[in-house]
């Protein structure tokens, strides 16, 4: 049984019809099929990204953003590695810097980080020796 | 002995190798581990080890003066992509802090 469809045209430039033909030709395929796929492949693109941005931005978690997106958890989860996408905790942050101005003996830092936490905070920073 | 030398004794057998290796190497030689994903990060945090993630490494060596501000600035700029806009925010301002410090804000 055919599935219904429906038609959507688009205007091209002749520069752009002239490469969809040339590519149609190279790759043995009709012109209507490769718009199709690419149409396709474009939809399934956007919607990772979509998800992917909601996912950043910490709209949804990893399932929610995968159903969001269509793909599998595990497929969403390697998109997400594969971007290079970076999830820590904010709340973690200045403790972390804190920690590191500790370590290295990093009086700029560790004078950044009391004020960054005495304006959260609202209460005036310790004064911190300079060298 | 630099860290592409070195091999964990026992390395872990979670995530990916790397950081798998790399907090397992952190562990046994007390080093600074710098970690960018929230799951492992937060493993080793959780093993008491000192870590370090890309947006905090990049503040911290503006602190250090070995990239100027500008430099900072661009960084940040280029992990707004893939990093979450808070955490890019907080690392924002404590540049900005240390650059009022310095007298080097515009």
């Amino acid at each position: 049984m055919n599935a219904v469809t429906v038609t959507k045209s688009i205007r091209l430039l002749p520069e752009e019809a002239q490469e969809v033909a040339r590519l149609s030709e190279q790759l043995a395929a009709s012109e209507a099929t490769l718009m199709k796929q690419w149409i396709r492949d474009g939809l399934r693109a956007q919607k990772i990204d979509l998800a992917l941005r909601s996912y950043m931005q910490r709209q949804t978690d990893l399932r929610s953003a995968a159903t969001l997106a269509g793909v599998s958890y595990n497929r969403f989860l390697s998109e997400v590695q594969m971007h290079n996408i970076v999830i820590l905790p904010e709340e973690g942050f200045l403790d972390r810097l804190a920690l590191l101005a500790d370590v290295l003996n990093d009086s700029s830092l560790q004078a950044a980080v009391e004020r960054a936490n005495a304006q959260e905070t609202g209460s005036p920073a310790s004064a911190v020796d300079r060298p | 002995m630099t860290a592409s030398q070195a091999e964990p004794q026992k390395p872990l057998n979670l995530f990916g190798a790397g950081e798998a290796h790399a907090i397992a190497l952190a562990y046994e030689r007390s080093w600074l581990l710098r970690i960018n994903d929230a799951r492992p990060l937060q493993m080793a945090l959780a093993l008491g080890i000192k870590c370090v993630a890309v947006p905090d490494f990049r503040v911290l060596l503006y602190s250090q003066g070995r990239i100027t501000r500008p430099a900072v600035q661009g960084y940040l700029r280029r992990l707004a992509s893939t990093t979450q806009p808070a955490l890019i925010r907080q690392a924002q301002r404590i540049a900005d802090l240390i650059a009022d410090e310095r007298g080097e804000s515009r």
